[in-house]
């Protein structure tokens, strides 16, 4: 079994998607055509809650182009449910009620999107406008109900505790309270989601091309939804445009476009636009925390109580999720003896909540880290020290959390947050600090701790194939959106079977190349998928011995695989490599190439860790935050690839940074969207953000044999608290406390000015 | 329709277009060059940029119409004769691109300003990629990225400082 | 999303477009379509007719002519900005356009486009405002000039009647120093408040010309001539300057949207005003005094 050097795992290798890419070759859904397509445009609801009384299309059905106008009384089938969305799923399409702004209606059909939107604008919908309910605490109360038939607004209402949870409160010798609130962000990818379908009839078969984070939970779903044989539904992932969660979901479009290219024999394609990004991509984080946390004299934690509310929006989406992780990600790397933790997961008449980078992490992580900085602030203590002290140490290893399933395994959060406030130089900032505001000039420092808890459940699978000329063709049902798995995997397949990179080819997101998946999202596949790849390999590597052994006319048990070569036992300088094999294998007619697929899984989480620290200048007049410096010490665990690790810690800090500073989802007091376009919606641009340090202190996972622990969240996981930590440390004389993420200017003045603090 | 010439990356085109259709339509549907993205079809985000007459427009701002007797350049055209540009190699090699889409935009608004600026700051690059969104790598290597393409040397060291943890 | 249709013409002389204005119905022009372009994409503007006039040579001049530098409509915002007759004469245009949206925007929006789409949150509006432009107005029966005070009347609204169309717009060659200051959450957006100011001082340091003109806080850009005569003779100094920065405050009633409350407009105009007089202050310490020479008439 190969070799103890690693040629290529660890190394910064750019990538081997780029070339493709750089040349505008990549080919997206919205890139794909179809002979004889007809292009969906939806009309959405323009109402958040209201019953649909009519529906008028004989205008827009008269325009040339238009082949068909869909609405749910005409194609029944669209008054189901959305699949893997219990217990509360729309219909695909609306046809009595809506419940959200944005929700879709009727199904345009044409040559062309703009024949299909010239259709859309004249379809004419009467609405009887119902009250909106915009508030998760108020709707909670079920006042007024979303959804009759249910019964409550509240979707979950769970509770965790560990210790003596709801009882330790009373021992503890400090008690801080607060409440804390996130407001509503979008993903927003730069490529909307799409989907273009076929359907065969003469075979039963559909091809999907999909903008989609995990091909067979696509291909399950559709399948499900449409009574077809899982076998009968290809989905293909091309090129996809960032996800970040979002493109995980289930959809009605994905319905739509499947049911009417298979209903009508007609290739459909959706390309959505940004519109409906905003209109009716899910979203995510907003929460509100009623949070009591309890101290020992000497500042050791003692119990924790948050109830909160999650605003999940008109469905379930895939909020319950988001709201089972916040709790999960409440105790981070801290040390809470007693827990006791209470969600509801509440509806609204809002876009419907599903997982958005982090996925809950970052929402938990808010919790802790904004109460320890409250507490510091309140009972006179240092901050840094606080946190230092209640951190879990390397001696209280495997340490339970208190939440089922979180017990953290390796690292040493003291020593790295050791480390990182030695990088800021805390007391030169410090003077620094008090000098400038000497001269009107407000610094701040703020430093947060997080876990990324990875991975812990499911499998990933690879197949190893066999071509022609040594070519090794790696199959995975990994389905990425700019992660770089076509190198990673690469990388490592290389180095399993002592080959060069180029002779690997990497193939994914594909359910007709390989049989099972889970796919990209939560950060998961290199943990699975890299380890996938370990196994795959040693079973190709026996298999192929088999072949080698022909070629040496020995016995297979005699034969050998060593760095490259197969040879036989002792006598290593007859040896075939790889081409050899497969010069072998062609001129002896075999209809099919030697290959072999095998699967990982896992049900043990990985524990990443990150220190980050950030030191920001605030403008009195305009109340505008400047980052100045922001420096990341992280746990990758075993490294595959440091460019790719880095761009994914540092793309998810910099899209944190922009729910912490600029982002949120407004709506109006009738449920309407107020911000639905880039315009309002502001994400964070090069001239916004900093150059990002990022300092490696990898410990290996001991939960998987590769020690590979998942890196594609921990970027965005602390940015929120950590900005409104360092703004309130920038006007900690005046005692500013802010409890809502994002800290807009407008809000920083208005806290600013409740404070009395406006020179 | 109307009829209108338009030169893509050297090579002459006669077209009818209706006069709605936005250059980054006719560019995408009727010759194929899909290289160039929508993101937002407002004009923000910047992913749709593309040279016309040497100098950068937004595609989904500008009719098709509007582009007659013009000479654009597509990412498609940046390499020659095989070759990557110094700014599509720059990218490659600085990991400044992960899922692709917005790149072809930040590619042409970067060989624009770097034709403009050759020798510029870190500073001066950002506010020049000040237009053009990404979600995914945070910009940074995409400064980096211009930077290197620039061939000024590079002031801000990628920290990337590894020790062992055990 | 994907604009409507429309009917298309594209006439070559501006008699030609005046007579499409005139005679067809719901018709609008389409310049640079930095701003049409968009609102049709999103189905809110849907004109029947377009007419681009960005064929129309006599539209893109830039000519001085005495004291004036009369500048064709559709003169792009980055020739604008390079141009070395504006850059002299009247250099606030220049600050300006660096502040205006970003490289590709700046190579297709016209200065005609923008005054007559008359968005308060853009910065050329604002400045016709301060420095005095008159805009030069052509239907199919008469020419006339609408000056700056007089032409812009609410959001989006001009004093524009719908057969006329912006040709050039008159310059007067700015007298005194100028500083335009903006503050936009993120650099490109359009600006929560806009403050734009000139300011010139007699050989003894007191205030011999002054004026400022706000955008981003109402429907209209805001200027108050009789205001700004108070200032008038005093010392021109930081005390003084500061002064005017809280004077303003009370004059303004600014817009209170999502984005921005009433109050944090009023301190963002202050700072602004402030900064920008400053900056002025500053140039003309270490300046040779070129404008300041120059006389008022």
């Amino acid at each position: 079994m190969p070799n103890t050097s690693t040629p290529f795992t660890g190394r910064p290798i750019p990538r081997m998607e780029d070339p493709h890419l750089i040349q505008g070759q990549g080919t997206y859904v919205s890139d794909i055509h179809f002979d004889h397509q007809w292009v969906m445009a939806l009309v959405r609801s323009s109402h958040a809650h209201a019953l649909i009384k009519d529906i008028r299309c004989g205008t827009a059905a008269k325009i040339p182009g238009v082949h068909a106008i869909v609405t749910a009384s005409e194609y029944p089938d669209l008054k189901r449910r959305l699949p893997g969305m219990e217990p509360m799923a729309p219909p695909i399409l609306a046809y009595d009620r809506v419940h959200y702004v944005g929700q879709p209606i009727v199904a345009i059909l044409a040559d062309s999107r703009y024949i299909a939107e010239d259709a859309a604008d004249l379809v004419e919908i009467d609405y009887e406008p119902l009250p909106a309910i915009t508030n998760a605490e108020i709707a909670a109360r079920d006042e007024n109900l979303l959804h009759p038939e249910f019964g409550t607004n509240v979707l979950e209402h769970f509770e965790k505790q560990s210790g003596d949870g709801v009882q330790a409160l009373r021992t503890a010798h400090h008690v801080v309270n607060a409440t804390l609130r996130m407001g509503r962000v979008s993903a927003q990818p730069m490529e909307p989601r799409a989907l273009a379908a076929q359907y065969d009839p003469s075979s039963g078969e559909l091809l999907v091309y999909h903008a989609t984070q995990s091909v067979h939970r696509a291909q399950e779903r559709i399948a499900n939804l449409w009574g077809m044989d899982p076998e009968k539904v290809r989905v293909v992932a091309p090129e996809v445009g960032g996800g970040f969660g979002v493109k995980n979901g289930s959809y009605p479009e994905e319905a739509l476009v499947t049911y009417l290219a298979k209903t009508l024999a007609q290739p459909v394609k959706w390309s959505g636009d940004r519109f409906e990004e905003f209109f009716g991509t899910y979203q995510e984080r907003e929460q509100v925390h009623h949070v009591t946390l309890g101290f020992s004299q000497e500042g050791m934690i003692v119990a924790l109580h948050d109830t909160y509310y999650q605003d999940n929006g008109a469905f379930a989406g895939g909020g319950m999720l988001v709201s089972q992780n916040t709790a999960r990600n409440i105790p981070g790397p801290y040390r809470i003896p007693n827990l006791y933790i209470e969600g509801y997961t509440v509806m609204t008449n809002k876009v419907p909540q599903a997982p958005y980078r982090g996925a809950g992490r970052p929402q938990g992580h808010y919790i802790i880290e904004r109460m320890l900085d409250r507490a510091a602030d309140q009972l006179g203590w240092d901050r840094l020290e606080l946190k230092m002290k209640n951190l879990v140490a390397p001696k209280d290893f495997p340490y339970a959390t208190g939440i089922e399933g979180v017990t953290l395994d390796s690292g040493n959060y003291p020593r790295v947050f050791q480390d990182l406030l030695e990088e800021l130089d805390i007391d030169a900032f410090r003077m620094r600090q008090s000098e400038a505001r000497q001269q009107g000039i407000r610094l701040g420092l703020g430093v947060s701790n997080s876990v990324e808890i990875s991975a812990g459940f499911g499998f990933e699978g690879v197949r190893f194939q066999l071509n022609p000329s040594g070519q090794i063709l790696l199959t995975t049902g990994a389905t990425n959106q700019g992660q770089g798995h076509r190198t990673a995997l690469a990388q490592l397949a290389a180095d399993a079977l002592s080959i060069p990179m180029e002779q690997v080819t990497v193939i994914e997101g594909d359910t007709g190349r390989i049989a099972r998946s889970i796919g990209t999202f939560g950060s998961r596949t290199i943990i699975m998928a890299g380890n996938a790849v370990r196994v795959a390999a040693q079973g190709f590597i026996d298999k192929t011995r088999a072949i080698a052994a022909d070629l040496l006319e020995a016995h297979v048990d005699d034969v050998v695989f060593d760095n490259g070569q197969f040879f036989v036992k002792g006598v290593p300088s007859v040896s075939h490599d790889w081409k050899a094999l497969a010069d072998a294998w062609q001129s002896q007619s075999h209809p099919e190439w030697p290959t072999h697929e095998d699967y990982f899984s896992s049900s043990s989480a990985t524990y990443g860790f990150g220190s980050h620290g950030v030191i920001i200048a605030v403008n009195p007049s305009t109340a505008a935050v400047r980052i100045e410096r922001y420096v990341i010490l992280h746990d990758s665990g075993r490294v595959v690839n440091p460019l790719l690790a880095n761009g994914q810690v540092i793309g998810g800090a910099v899209q944190g940074l922009g729910s912490a500073l600029y982002e949120e989802m407004l709506f109006g007091p009738d449920g309407e969207p107020l911000t639905t376009s880039f315009l309002d919606y502001r994400l964070p641009g090069a001239n916004e953000m900093p150059d990002i340090e990022v300092y490696h202190r990898d410990y290996p996972a001991p939960s998987n044999p590769e020690g590979y622990k998942g890196v594609g969240e921990a970027g965005i996981i602390p940015s929120q608290a950590i900005m409104l930590s360092a703004v309130e440390d920038a006007f900690r004389d005046v005692g500013l406390r802010l409890d809502y993420a994002p800290i807009t200017p407008g809000r920083l003045f208005k806290s600013l000015q409740e404070r009395g603090e406006n020179a | 329709m109307v009829a209108i010439n338009l030169t893509v990356n050297g090579t002459p085109h006669h077209l009818d277009v209706e006069p709605r259709w936005l250059l980054a339509d006719v560019l995408r549907e009727n010759l194929g060059l899909t290289g160039t993205h929508l993101g937002c079809e407002q004009g923000v985000c910047g992913a749709c940029t593309v040279l016309l007459d040497a100098r950068p427009v937004r595609s989904c701002l500008t009719l098709a119409v509007m582009a007659d007797g013009a000479e654009i350049v597509t990412v498609e055209g940046l390499a020659q004769n095989g070759q990557l540009s110094a700014v599509q190699n720059a990218f490659w090699q600085e990991h400044a691109l992960q899922c692709g889409f917005c790149t072809p935009g930040f590619l042409i608004t970067a060989t624009h300003f770097l034709s403009q600026n050759p020798h510029p700051t870190r500073a001066q690059i950002r506010e020049a990629l000040s237009g053009n969104l990404c979600r995914c790598t945070g910009y940074q290597n995409i400064v980096n990225a211009v930077e290197r393409a620039s061939a000024a040397p590079v002031q801000v060291a990628k920290a990337i400082a590894s020790e062992d943890g055990n | 999303m994907k604009p409507p249709s429309f009917d298309y013409r594209r006439p070559t002389s501006v008699p030609e477009a005046l007579a499409y204005l005139e005679d067809l119905e719901d018709a609008k022009i389409l310049a640079g379509g930095q701003s049409l372009i968009p609102m049709m994409n999103m189905r809110l503007a849907r004109p029947h007719t377009l007419i681009d006039i960005n064929g129309i040579a006599e539209l893109k001049a830039i000519r001085e002519e005495n004291d004036h530098i009369i500048v064709g409509a559709l003169v792009r915002h980055y020739q604008l900005q390079f141009n070395r007759v504006l850059q002299r004469q009247v250099p606030m245009i220049g600050q300006a356009e660096r502040l205006i949206g970003h490289e590709a925007i700046r190579t297709r929006g016209t200065i005609g486009g923008s005054l007559s789409h008359a968005d308060p949150q853009a910065e050329l509006p604002v400045l016709a405002t301060l420095l005095d432009w008159d805009m030069v107005v052509q239907s199919r029966q008469e020419t006339r000039s609408i000056s700056a005070r007089e032409f812009f009347l609410s959001y989006f609204v001009t004093a524009l009647a719908p057969n006329e169309l912006v040709t050039a717009i008159v310059m007067p060659r700015q007298k005194a120093r100028g500083h335009i200051a903006e503050y936009a959450i993120r650099s490109g957006d359009f600006a929560l408040a806009i403050a734009a100011v000139t300011l010139s001082t007699t050989p003894t340091g007191l205030v011999e010309s002054f004026s400022v003109a706000l955008g981003g806080i109402g429907d209209v850009p805001w200027r108050n001539p009789e205001w700004e005569c108070q200032w008038i003779n005093e010392a021109s100094t930081n005390d003084l300057f500061r002064d005017i920065a809280e004077s303003i405050t009370h004059e303004i009633e600014p817009t209170d949207d999502f984005n921005a409350s009433a109050d944090y407009r009023r301190k963002l105009v202050s700072h602004l005003v402030l900064e920008a007089l400053k900056e002025i202050g500053l140039a003309q310490s270490t300046d040779d005094g070129t404008l300041t020479q120059r006389r008022l008439p």
